[in-house]
């Protein structure tokens, strides 16, 4: 269709002021979208991702200051058209958005009727009934029955999918031009995830609405956008079809961004990662703004921004490297070692037939209702083994963690650790046995305590060494888990999500233990500093002879490190074997359907359809 | 294979995900950030000013604050038509140098406020932890008991049970310190089911710390921020509290100075001499105002500093 | 709905009886009211003689069940000091009090809602900082002094409100602007952080991307929202302002409870006191009770639960 793209923009830039610094959130932001194009823009936090939508939809905090040099939708200059008039004529008309969090995005107050059919201001066309009659069409259209009588029903009796889809039909009820949508599925289970994906299609193709889809998720994008956008610190160092970007991507970011991405490793090979972390741009940065942690970097780039160059047609980077001129920009991981731990046929913990059950009780005179959180969990775990935990949430999977760290006590069955009730171990005793590695690197860390004291903790209460011996210790842990010794004395809110993951681990390793308890250790972390604590894990077991109970929802994760997989659901591990066996072949059904909602960067298909640089080769390890 | 030529120098230092760039600073220094808050500075200027005053209070006022002159009563200060510069603010109805008890009124106040707060904390923290961590029955069982202790009329009850009892400076500090332990209770609760919850928690029973340890060593210590606001703030609860037990008579009785005794007794010529009221009531405002001012700044401070 | 009412009217009846029967420990512990009545130097058989006649010397439970039972028969028991049933004293000063309290909730209501939404709209500007320094202030000034200094400038200066008494309505301004000033920091910054915590709220950026801006984003989505918490106190403050009228009523002359309550502390009325406690604690219950059922209702997330 000829003609001037839908959506323009040239070097959109936004800066926010903290406290007396400016942060520069976005930088020279320049891409176009047409009609019914989907463009997915890929970033990891501090990218810029997010702020970018929201300058598009002028929803930016009061405080940050928005600059380009064009910025259109179809005829409406968006840079001179004010606020009210914006809200008045655009927003929720001719461009909508839907967020991240659908817990908390609807008002709580009104029910869903009112608030899909307020978005038709009073005094347009349509008549009231027109309005109900085109609501309930959308609900039913997005997928949810009985559409009449949802109407009256408020935003907390829905669950967080439905919320979702709610947010969906409200948002296309004046059939926008463009729908962004920020994170839309981060928030929600896989197979949920799954299902607003394919919904988001297929409304797509049926209004011919362009989308721009910001995540953090590779898998998702590639799967369905047309074009990739992929930011880095604020600034746009790749952009492309979505074949091209990630079939053969030029900028040494996207390469690593790629090749970090959890999957099948022979014997025990590390993953490929990003050193370091994203910076947070208080200051522009003379020169690229990935050169630090690039392996390719050269004096130039220090000096000067580099160009953006084309690769081929509307494939542009921002690199100095010519295209195919370069390699994985990645840190080679040392090779597999030979003789990597085989599973002893050892045990270390045996859980049989483990119960447990909650009463509920919402109030004093409340009647009480039971949850039963585990159902007759039966697993054994042997030493140097990585056994991989797998569930959504609610399936009772951190319940069970509790239970088999001794921190709960079962209502039925028996938890054995080295051949003894984990219940009856004095504590002493079974801290030395078994530790916990938690999820949330933000929580997992006391705010009030030093690293060091925090890593320490545990020598100190067990009184066994002086605090000079203490201090030696603990400084050698941190060395172990690959964290300086400067920061011994910083607190954790200094510290970034994969340093304190990792003095996590540090704490849990000190009394030697054997088995270490993974809750999501990585979920809550980007991928590249996921592949670094995943790589720590690996080598801690080669070095320490530690063992793994691995909770995750990702099967990526388990792909990568696991031996055994657990898969639990609702309280019941429905399947249990070998990770080849489980992943091959699956007997559950609901291990089918949780495998076939895993959306993955297709590499093969990727690269077939791929323009150009038939020759590069394959980044090791990544086919599926 | 040797296309692949990679470099192993990032490989072995940066694996270590130590910070290539951004160097955190060290831990900021809250002093820093107290001379940036106007409102605090001021609060402490002035609380720190009366401080001294009561400390040294035998040795900065001119008089004996109990030393009666009946000859030389209801002066009024220098400033007016009739004052005398020997007393600066003018003398009450039985002669006694208006200053002199203005300043030994601070004493009682501050006693009295900072006593009264100590008590509250005491109670309220203690049973907000318990009922925050333990959860269960000794939950419920302390939400009843604050139920009930917020449906008692605070003043009327104090008014009685100081009138009834006796009243004295100590009657009068344990009496207020008894009844206000609310605000330290259900702030201490909240923040104690908040953080039971948190991740370190586990990690320390983990390691097998004793619920008593935990409290102690883990969560205590993270309360300590907004315990010293609420402890501020109920410093001018108590002071207001006293002085209007003072004012009504039934709180501090003569001959001991206490502010709001002395607006009591000069109200009755009030629209003759309105500085005898007049006068301790800038006294009251003065340090019921620091003590909210310091207590607000903390809280300002605080809330910018969990700001990651 | 209705579970969660009759839930909390068996809780508020509980704290009732606890309540009440604290009040009556601590007054009875704190005090001896026969050698009160029977005055200074009195023999111990007359101080004894009318404990017995009072009904002294029984157990502290039997003279609380009894007390409690005449309660229940609308019997308040009679005044030591004024010689008259308690109801009827009570009856007579509760009008006073009732109107003194209700207009001071209204005038924290117009100056509070106000300046703390203006406030919340516009932070760090110079209205945000008065009204906060406003706050400050008017909660750092002892409510007597307040009073007594409004009576110089308005019963002397410029006399404009009368300074003493009850009989006509302008009687009114004055204490009610002391008693409601009392309670506006409060429900100023309330307002403010409610208004604020809604402001930046998911559901608020949600309906700016709708297209709401201005007064309708803040009247439609914003207020309803901002003002749940805000009405539980405002009752929560009106069961305070009953309760703690008296000094109010003792500066400004008025013949309400509160300054009636100091009357018989002070003439060691112990029925009376008991009886008064008793009362404001129950109002305050029945006040506070009436805030929870008003909040769910408003709220549909407990509404519907």
């Amino acid at each position: 269709m000829a003609g001037r793209p839908l959506l323009e923009v040239r070097n959109l830039c936004v800066t926010l002021p903290v406290g007396a610094r400016k942060l520069h959130a976005v930088r020279n932001v320049t891409f176009t979208l047409e009609r019914g194009e989907a463009l997915g823009v890929v970033g990891e936090s501090g990218s810029g991702k997010s702020m970018t939508s929201l300058a598009l939809m002028n929803l930016l905090p009061r405080s940050a200051v928005r600059e380009a040099d064009v910025l259109r939708l179809g005829e409406h200059d968006l840079l001179a058209i004010d606020k009210q008039e914006f809200s008045r004529s655009l927003a929720g008309k001719r461009m909508a958005m839907i967020f991240q969090e659908p817990m908390t995005s609807l008002n709580p107050v009104y029910t869903i009727g009112q608030q899909i059919m307020e978005m038709t201001l009073p005094g347009a066309a349509r008549s009231a009934k027109d309005i109900r009659d085109r609501a309930i069409y959308l609900l039913e259209r997005i997928g949810i029955p009985d559409a009449a009588g949802r109407l009256k029903q408020y935003p907390h009796e829905l669950s967080g999918g439905l919320r979702q889809r709610v947010m969906i039909a409200m948002m296309l009820m004046n059939e926008p031009d463009l729908l962004i949508a920020d994170e839309p599925t981060t928030a929600l289970d896989v197979t949920v995830q799954a299902s607003i994906l394919k919904l988001l299609m297929e409304l797509r193709k049926e209004l011919g609405m362009a989308l721009i889809l910001v995540s953090h998720d590779l898998g998702v994008v590639s799967q369905s956008m047309d074009k990739i956008a992929v930011m880095y610190a604020g600034e746009l160092v790749e952009t492309g079809p979505v074949s091209d970007v990630l079939g053969a991507p030029q900028h040494p970011y996207t390469q690593g961004l790629l090749a970090s991405i959890p999957a099948a490793r022979d014997g025990g090979a590390r993953l490929p990662s990003i050193p370091g972390t994203v910076p947070a741009l208080f200051s522009l940065p003379e020169g690229c703004v990935f050169a630090p942690r690039c392996i390719h970097v050269q004096p130039p780039c220090r000096v000067t921004r580099p160009p953006v160059q084309s690769a081929h047609n509307d494939h542009l980077y921002r690199c100095v490297m010519t295209p195919d001129s370069h390699r994985l920009a990645l840190s080679h991981p040392p090779a597999a070692r030979a003789n990597a731990s085989r599973p002893s046929p050892d045990t270390l913990l045996s859980a049989r037939h483990v119960g447990c059950t909650f009463t509920i009780r919402t109030g004093l005179l409340a009647k009480a209702r039971s949850l039963v959180a585990v159902d007759d969990v039966s697993l054994d775990i042997g030493e140097g083994e990585i056994v991989a935990l797998v569930g959504e949430s609610g399936s009772g999977k951190s319940t069970l963690a509790r239970i088999l760290l001794g921190l709960q006590a079962p209502d039925k069955g028996e938890v054995l650790i080295a051949g003894t009730p984990v219940q009856s171990v004095p504590p002493f005793e079974r801290a030395k046995l078994v530790q916990p590695v938690f999820q949330d690197p933000y929580s997992s860390l006391n705010p009030r305590k030093t690293i060091g004291q925090s890593i320490g903790r545990p020598l100190e209460l067990h009184g066994q060494d002086s605090s000079a011996e203490r201090e030696k210790i603990v400084e050698r842990t941190m060395e172990l888990v690959g964290l300086p010794k400067r920061l011994f004395n910083n607190y954790p809110s200094q510290l970034s999500g994969g340093q304190r993951q990792r003095v996590a681990i540090a704490r849990a390793i000190i009394l030697k233990p054997k088995l270490l308890i993974c809750d999501e250790p990585t979920s809550a972390l980007d991928v590249s500093v996921q592949a670094q604590i995943l790589n720590l894990l690996l080598d801690l077991r080669d070095e320490l002879g530690l063992s793994y109970l691995l909770i995750t929802h990702d099967l990526a994760v388990v792909d990568c490190v696991a031996t055994r997989i657990a898969v639990m659901h609702r309280g019941r591990i429905v399947e249990l074997g070998s990770k080849d066996d489980v992943l091959s072949s699956p007997g559950h059904p609901y291990t089918r359907t949780l495998l076939g909602s895993v959306l993955k960067v297709d590499m093969p298909a990727l690269k077939a359809r791929a323009g150009h640089a038939p020759g590069l080769p394959d980044h090791a390890g990544l086919l599926r | 294979m040797s296309e692949m030529d990679l470099s192993f120098k990032a490989a072995a230092a940066s694996e270590t995900g130590g910070e290539l760039l951004d160097a955190a600073p060290a831990r900021p220094k809250i002093w820093r950030n107290i001379l940036h808050h106007p409102g605090l500075m001021l609060g402490l200027a002035i609380l720190g000013i009366l401080v001294i005053l009561a400390a040294f209070a035998p040795w900065v006022s001119p008089y004996n604050p109990y030393d009666q002159n009946l000859p030389q009563r209801l002066l009024p200060p220098f400033w007016v038509h009739g004052g005398d510069a020997a007393h600066l603010l003018g003398t009450d109805h039985l002669g006694r140098d208006y200053l002199s008890r203005l300043i030994y009124g601070a004493r009682v106040s501050l006693l009295i406020g900072f006593g009264a707060a100590s008590i509250g904390c005491l109670i309220g923290v203690t049973l907000g932890m318990c009922a925050g961590f333990f959860g269960g029955i000794i939950d419920r069982i302390v939400s009843f008991i604050l139920t009930c202790q917020l449906a008692l009329p605070g003043l009327l009850l104090a008014m009685a049970l100081v009138f009834l009892i006796g009243p004295s400076v100590g009657v009068v500090i344990c009496v207020i310190g008894f009844l206000h332990w609310s605000y330290y209770l259900v702030v201490t609760r909240a923040a104690t089911q908040k953080i039971r919850d948190l991740e370190y928690i586990t990690a320390a029973r983990a390691i097998g710390s004793s619920r008593l340890q935990i409290m102690v060593t883990e969560i205590l210590p993270n309360l300590f921020s907004e315990i010293i606001v609420i402890f501020s703030l109920e410093v001018g609860v108590a002071v207001l509290a006293e002085a209007a037990l003072s004012f009504l008579g039934v709180g501090i009785q003569p001959p001991t100075s206490s502010w709001g005794l002395m607006i009591a007794e000069g109200k009755v010529s009030v629209f003759l001499r309105p500085w005898l009221v007049i006068l301790p009531g800038i006294f009251i405002f003065l340090l019921v105002l620091a003590a909210n001012l310091v207590g607000d700044g903390l809280r300002d401070l605080m809330s910018n500093e969990s700001r990651r | 709905m209705l579970r969660y009412a009759s839930k909390r009217v068996v809780l508020a009846v509980l704290v009732a009886l606890a309540v009440s029967f604290a009040a009556f420990l601590l007054l009875s512990v704190a005090t001896d009211p026969a050698s009160a009545i029977a005055g200074e130097g009195a023999e111990p058989e007359m101080i004894e003689h009318i404990r017995e006649q009072l009904g002294l010397n029984r157990p502290l439970l039997v003279q609380y069940g009894s007390w409690l039972l005449h309660v229940f028969h609308g019997d308040f028991g009679t005044s030591y000091y004024w010689h008259q049933p308690v109801g009827t004293l009570i009856l007579h000063h509760l009008p006073v009090t009732l109107t003194l309290a209700l207009s001071a909730i209204f005038v924290t209501l117009i100056v509070a809602i106000p300046l703390g939404t203006i406030a919340a709209l516009y932070p760090n500007s110079l209205i945000d900082r008065l009204s906060l320094g406003l706050a400050v202030s008017a909660q750092a000034m002892p409510s007597f002094w307040l009073a007594l200094v409004l009576i110089i400038l308005f019963g002397v200066m410029i006399p404009i409100f009368p300074i003493s008494g009850d009989a006509h309505a302008w009687n009114y301004v004055l204490p009610a602007i002391v008693l409601g000033a009392h309670s506006v920091p409060a429900v100023m910054r309330l307002t403010r952080v409610g208004v604020m915590d809604v402001m930046a709220s998911d559901y608020i950026r949600t309906a700016r991307a709708k297209g709401f801006y201005g007064y309708r984003l803040l009247s439609r989505q914003v207020m309803r929202n901002a003002l749940l918490p805000v009405v539980s106190v405002l009752s929560v403050q009106l069961g305070y302002k009953l309760g703690g009228s008296v000094v109010t009523e003792t500066v400004f002359a008025m013949n309400g409870l509160g300054r009636f309550a100091l009357q018989s502390i002070v003439g060691g009325d112990i029925p009376t006191v008991q009886m008064l406690v008793v009362l404001f604690a129950m109002t305050f219950i029945g006040l506070t009770l009436l805030a929870d059922l008003l909040n769910a209702w408003l709220d549909p997330r407990i509404r519907l639960a």
